[in-house]
């Protein structure tokens, strides 16, 4: 069919219907466009069985020729365009006195209001990985220009919610990935992994990136975990003077005394972190400890933000709990990670708890020259809250879970230390919907072990010095919508606040203080995450179910128990690429 | 009426728009000379829904749905005309099967509105009998729609890009023997519509259109090709009509006799053409994906039932439609029967006024006009 | 005239064309796109359905873990039967039947 558009002025109308009437062209249609100040009226004519599209533009007050002169058949057509448009037609003949369904105040309306309602079409929803990420990043998007090997815009992408791309791509326990509509009926994208690929491809630099005119405004930050990090870098993009306190000789909190070697290497922590904050200006200061408020409003900040973070590990509150040899998994750690130093662990030790921290001590143990290492949890592998993964990667290397046990007393003794268990079983639900366990009467036995460590959690400790108002487990209490503490101009967020918790969720509480932050100085706080993006058509759910996860190289066996080498060893180019190939775009519909 | 007031005292009386023979409301005012006809005038608007509205307002793949609402006898073509028109937007190639299967569907519509078609004009005549033959046979129809598409009436199978169900062997076989079937009850009932003094009287002569008439008004479809206008926007070869070869059904005599004659054939060559399709129809897929918003303006045009169905698109690269223009077969239409009427008794109006096979509610879409007096 | 009468006998003793339509039920044929059945079981909540429906029948609350399902804006085009993900939307080989009032389905979890 073809089809052939001319395009002329109101005067050469007339002529040119002449001429199709002449060569017995067949008048079809008239269409009318509002273009905003003018008309574009469109007669369509079907000329040799193709169509002749006649376009004239006129003003909303002009005038047309009719062509009824011409094509009588026209009148229908031009008495639509008349009623619908208001456009007027000169020596429109036949007059038709237009009286039926017009109301006289409001042609428009009445003539082209849909008498069905309208839904409005949602463009694209955040996926589920985007709605599950408390960071709130771009999932879907990024992980499209992965597989588009734009892997810039892909870090761009990520950093503009979530400062740490390269730390949260080891540690962050992926409740994207949890959410991933694959993963019911195949296997999640590895979204952790494909972040962590485009961090460590584009490299930790220091970026340019646009910060806004400085206002003049002091933020004190304290504590340089990822919750003040993540506060301190949106602050100074916003233009506020930072400077960030901690009392440990590197920056990381939590991260840096917590998480072991192979898990984040130390290096890149402290890198991507000194980085962020060159790029928001902002004053790193360690080995300070700061014990008052009033002190640092002294010096002249205009707000605080306390983020301290929970570092004492949580009693047991059994008998002869101070035992030398039953150490607290946070010290342990610390010493291992902060320190460098191995304290000596014997060759049998037992790890009482199911959190990430039990796992990672017992990792740890065994690199350090544990022979036997056992995880003793009060529930069952499903109610773990490790990680997955991680709690299968200690159990390739070697360690031993026990469920349904918990320590009832220390017996004493020195290498061997014996401790008394009693068995349990799984009741009813509790508020949080994990069965509660219950001790099953007599059935008390003896563990022999060189070392014991406790990872039950963590306590929150705020110095005394603050003056803040603290809730009845230790932690600061705030506003949940704007982070405010019961002191004027101090904020807090993170461990302190909800306890311990998770790098993604801190980062999620540095950003959400960062904005209140910048509202209480006067400013209008950070942007809502507008998940904007141009439109990419869905996958083939069946091509791409039928791809497999693309698993990721680890380190061989014999060699990670006896270094503190990273583990996880990323993924390649190809395989990064392949991997993000297997998103089918479930944001999109359709 | 000035004319009539000086020498002869007309009668003006309105026809509609709600009348037993009309199944939709248009109003037809009629000036009439004792019984002879004398002027016609025309006042449509009645069900005026928005509908090009509810288009610019809604997601693009959505409107599928809303325009096969705008008329339920052809809903298939209404469809298939805005994918079309969509698909050129999108710069989107259909698979072939899924060509083959849109002509399967238009051409059962077609089956489904000229069986009807004929049952309601057998009725306008006072033919009760082959009133309910014909609706009986259209039952055929309906239930091979409801079996290939998934509902008797409105399939909702056709989607950008393709269409949404396949018709397997088993189907196919269904619906060729259903088409053997029709033909063998068409053929019973051949005699009746080509021999029968009663349907020959009351239409043989009466609502004559003539051939430039046709052309000069713009009539499209059987009432256009019942004056002999070789005019069929299947032989523009869309979809899979090309490849399926098609001459169009044309007769000379411009009366209600001749329109009625195009239609019974149409049954036979739709019968045809579905048997000629399931056929030849090539393995393979039956839709493919849009890969991106639809930009820039085209038309379509599609062969619906009663004549040539028109869409007008434009587009500027969002979800949506900026501007989306339907013209309807029964509003080109309606002028021819303007011309047809004058001249002709009072008893005959029904008959003539069916002989166009009106479909208002397809042509009030967004129109809506009034006029008095003269054409 | 004589021929008439073979025809006559045969429609005197052949059944009806039609169905009495309330006292016996139409059955279906298997392709049929019937009522619409929402198992919250399978169901993640993922409002697919919600976002391809045309007429906008559908709403999902993934917060309430609810479904409300309008069938009187459902135009039974089935796309959502077709699109689930899960499968969880099931469409029963039956004709809707008639109700007296006009109410939104809720589908919840037990």
């Amino acid at each position: 069919m073809s089809e052939q558009n001319i395009s002329l002025t109101v005067s050469e109308l007339i002529p040119k219907i002449h001429e199709l009437a002449a060569a017995k062209a067949r008048f079809v249609t008239i269409t009318c466009l509002d273009l905003g100040k003018e008309f574009e009226v469109i007669y369509h004519f079907e000329k040799d069985s193709g169509l002749v599209n006649v376009k004239v533009r006129v003003g909303k007050e002009g005038n047309l020729p009719t062509i009824t002169t011409i094509y009588p058949c026209a009148f229908l057509a031009e008495n639509e365009v008349r009623d619908m448009f208001g456009l007027k037609f000169t020596g429109l003949n036949p007059d038709f006195n237009s009286r039926l369904l017009r109301t006289a105040e409001d042609v428009q309306t009445t003539l082209l209001k849909p008498t069905v309602g309208v839904s409005p079409p949602m463009f694209r929803t955040p996926g589920r990985c985007a709605q599950n990420c408390p960071a709130q990043i771009d999932v879907p998007k990024y992980v499209r220009l992965i597989a588009e090997g734009r892997f810039e815009e892909a870090l761009e992408t990520i950093l503009e919610q979530n400062p740490l791309a390269a730390i949260c791509g080891r540690v962050c326990f992926a409740p994207c990935e949890d959410g991933c509509r694959q993963a019911k009926k195949g296997e999640p994208i590895s979204i952790r992994l494909l972040k962590r690929y485009v961090a460590d491809v584009v490299g930790i630099k220091r970026r340019d990136v646009k910060r806004a005119k400085p206002t003049g405004k002091k933020v004190a930050v304290v504590g340089a975990g990822p919750a003040g990090v993540t506060a301190a870098y949106y602050l100074g993009l916003l233009g506020h003077d930072v400077t960030v306190f901690d009392e440990l000789p590197k920056p990381g909190g939590m991260m840096l005394v917590g998480i072991p070697q192979y898990r984040l290497p130390k290096d890149v922590m402290e890198a991507e972190i000194r980085a962020r904050l060159e790029e928001a200006e902002a004053d790193l200061k360690l080995n300070t400890k700061i014990e008052s408020l009033d002190e640092l409003f002294k010096q002249g900040f205009d707000a605080i933000f306390v983020a301290t973070g929970a570092h004492k590990g949580a009693s047991l509150r059994i008998e002869g709990e101070d035992h030398p040899r039953l150490w607290d998994c946070i010290d342990f750690l610390r010493e291992v990670n902060l320190h460098g130093r191995k304290p000596d662990v014997g060759e049998k030790v037992v790890v009482i708890g199911g959190g990430n921290s039990a796992v990672d001590a017992a990792r740890v143990s065994l690199r350090l020259g544990a022979k036997e290492v056992a995880i003793y949890y009060r529930r069952t592998r499903n109610e773990m809250p490790a990680t997955p993964s991680e709690v299968a990667d200690a159990e390739e290397e070697g360690v031993k879970l026990e469920f349904l046990v918990v320590p009832t007393k220390v017996l004493g003794g020195e290498k061997p230390v014996k401790m008394e268990f009693i068995k349990m079983k799984l009741g009813a639900p509790d508020a949080s919907g994990r069965p509660r366990p219950e001790p099953i009467p007599r059935s008390e036995f003896t563990v022999e072990a060189d070392t014991f460590i406790k990872a039950i959690g963590q306590v929150v400790t705020v110095p005394e010095g603050f003056n803040l108002k603290l809730d009845r487990r230790g932690q600061i209490q705030v506003n949940p919508e704007t982070l405010e503490t019961s002191m004027k101009g101090v904020f807090a967020g993170g461990d302190a606040v909800t306890g311990p918790a998770s790098v993604v969720e801190a980062i999620a509480a540095g950003k959400k203080a960062a904005s209140a932050i910048d509202r209480y100085l006067g400013g209008k706080g950070l942007p809502e995450p507008a998940f904007m993006e141009e439109f990419v058509p869905r996958a083939d759910v069946e091509e791409v179910l039928a791809m497999h996860k693309v698993s990721v190289a680890k380190l061989p066996h014999d060699r990670r128990i006896k270094t503190f080498e990273e583990v996880e060893l990323g993924y390649s180019k190809d395989e990064a690429v392949r991997e993000a190939k297997r998103c089918w775009r479930c944001d999109w519909y359709e | 009426m000035s004319k009539g007031q000086t020498k002869r005292k007309y009668t003006i009386f309105p026809f509609g728009p709600q009348h037993p023979v009309l199944p939709e409301p248009i109003q037809l005012r009629f000036t009439v000379d004792e019984e002879r006809i004398v002027d016609v005038g025309v006042n449509i608007g009645y069900v005026h829904r928005g509908i090009e509205r509810a288009c610019e307002l809604n997601d693009y793949r959505r409107n599928v749905y809303i325009c096969e609402r705008i008329c339920g006898i052809c809903n298939f073509i209404h469809a298939l005309c805005y994918c079309m028109v969509v698909e050129k937007l999108l710069g989107l190639e259909v698979p072939e099967r899924a060509n083959y299967l849109r002509v399967i569907w238009s051409e059962l519509n077609r089956l489904e509105s000229h069986l009807l078609w004929l049952g309601l004009f057998a009725d306008a005549m006072g033919f009760e009998s082959l009133f309910m033959q014909f609706w009986r046979d259209r039952e055929l129809v309906m239930d091979l729609q409801e079996r290939t598409g998934g509902n008797r009436v409105i399939i909702s199978t056709c989607v950008i890009g393709g269409v949404r169900r396949d018709i397997g062997r088993d189907l196919a076989n269904l619906v060729e023997q259903g088409m053997l079937k029709l033909k063998r009850h068409m053929d019973a009932l051949a005699p009746v519509i080509l021999k029968d003094p009663g349907i020959k009287k009351r239409t043989v002569g009466k609502g004559i259109l003539t051939y430039e008439d046709a052309v000069r008004l713009g009539a499209v479809g059987p009432t256009a090709r019942g004056s002999g206008v070789a005019k069929d926007i299947r032989s523009t070869g869309y979809a899979a009509y090309g490849a399926l070869g098609f001459e169009p059904v044309v007769e000379k005599d411009g009366d209600c006799y001749a329109r009625l004659l195009v239609r019974f054939y149409e049954v036979y060559q739709a019968i045809d053409l579905i048997l000629k399709a399931l056929k030849e129809m090539p393995e393979g897929k039956i839709r493919v994906k849009p890969d991106r918003w639809p930009e820039g303006e085209a038309t379509a045009r599609a062969e619906q039932p009663r004549g040539e169905l028109f869409y007008y698109a434009k587009a500027n690269g969002s979800n949506r439609l900026e501007r989306l223009k339907v013209r309807t077969p029964t509003l080109a239409n309606i002028p021819s029967l303007l011309a047809m009427l004058p001249g002709y008794e009072v008893a005959d109006i029904p008959v003539i006024v069916l002989s166009i096979d009106p479909c208002i509610a397809c042509t009030e879409r967004i129109t809506y006009l009034k006029k008095d007096g003269g054409k | 005239m004589v021929r008439m009468f073979p025809n006559i006998f045969r429609n005197l003793f052949s059944k009806p064309a039609t169905v009495k339509h309330p006292f016996v039920p139409r059955k279906p044929y298997p392709e049929h796109r019937g009522r619409i059945v929402f198992d919250m079981e399978r169901c993640d909540l993922c409002q697919d359905c919600e976002r391809l429906c045309p007429p906008a029948a559908i709403k999902v609350d993934p917060e309430k873990k609810t479904i409300a399902y309008d069938p009187f804006k459902c135009i039974y085009c089935h796309i959502c039967v077709e699109n689930c993900f899960q499968q969880a939307i099931k469409a029963e080989p039956d004709y809707t039947p008639p109700v007296y009032q006009k109410e939104i389905k809720y589908f919840k979890p037990d």
